[in-house]
């Protein structure tokens, strides 16, 4: 399942995703993965996504 | 004649000893990090565990083949050298193509450069054998002077796979 909410997250304060990858320590490719659904990040990923776009987990991570 | 295939061996072997000697000079002292990402990682892991099955694969079936047929088609230095040169082509198409190839700070053109001269190096080498006289095929069998052709072959499908990964890779990089 894609993940919606990190995209515009990332849009929101306008970053690309090479931006995003170097600010949490991973490639590209990775964050791409992420947003597309096809790779699930462990929780100190998330964590540092989170941080890095200044989101929580539930507003980023949690599915209703 | 040679004197200047013996030349040309040497000459070679020096400039793959002098970038040997430079990119490890380099990497001493260069800062950066060349680990992967833990997505990076598994795709490794996932690579090497196909390419180790490959290679098993590999030599049963030509075992296999081997003692069944009793058709003898290369030396076994030679055999076992073409399952090799297949395991570690899977292995590093399957990290190319799953993005798990360079490391975080690392240039894939770095690496095709590499590759491709790895490949032309290979080449050039075998032809060197060949026009020497060292045929690569004896009584119907390949033989090992054939090795040379084998691994320029491998090379340049992991140049080519590479190029082909950095033409899908430039229309999702514009996202």
């Amino acid at each position: 399942m894609k993940n919606l909410k990190l995209k515009s997250a990332r849009a929101a304060l306008d970053l690309s995703q090479q931006e995003l990858a170097d600010a949490v320590g991973v490639s590209r490719q990775t964050i791409n993965a992420i947003e597309k659904g096809n790779y699930n990040p462990t929780i100190r990923l998330c964590v540092a996504i989170c941080k890095a776009v200044g989101k929580t987990l539930d507003e980023l991570f949690w599915q209703e | 004649m040679r004197n200047v295939i013996a030349a040309l061996d040497i000459a070679l072997l020096v400039a793959l000893l002098v970038v040997l000697l430079i990119t490890l000079f380099m990497r001493s002292h260069d800062n950066r990090k060349y680990d992967f990402d833990e997505r990076q990682k598994l795709a490794r892991g996932k690579a090497y565990r196909n390419a180790l099955f490959t290679l098993v694969g590999y030599l049963l079936i030509t075992a296999i083949f081997d003692s069944m047929t009793g058709v003898q088609w290369s030396d076994y230095f030679t055999e076992v050298s073409i399952g090799m040169c297949l395991s570690v082509d899977v292995f590093t198409i399957q990290c190319i193509f799953s993005d798990a190839c360079v490391s975080l700070k690392e240039k894939p053109g770095i690496n095709i450069a590499f590759f491709s001269l790895m490949s032309l190096i290979s080449f050039t080498n075998a032809l060197q054998g060949c026009l020497n006289g060292y045929g690569s095929s004896q009584g119907g069998k390949i033989n090992y002077n054939s090795i040379g052709f084998i691994t320029a072959i491998a090379f340049a499908v992991n140049v080519l796979a590479m190029i082909v990964k950095q033409i899908l890779d430039s229309r999702t990089r514009a996202e």
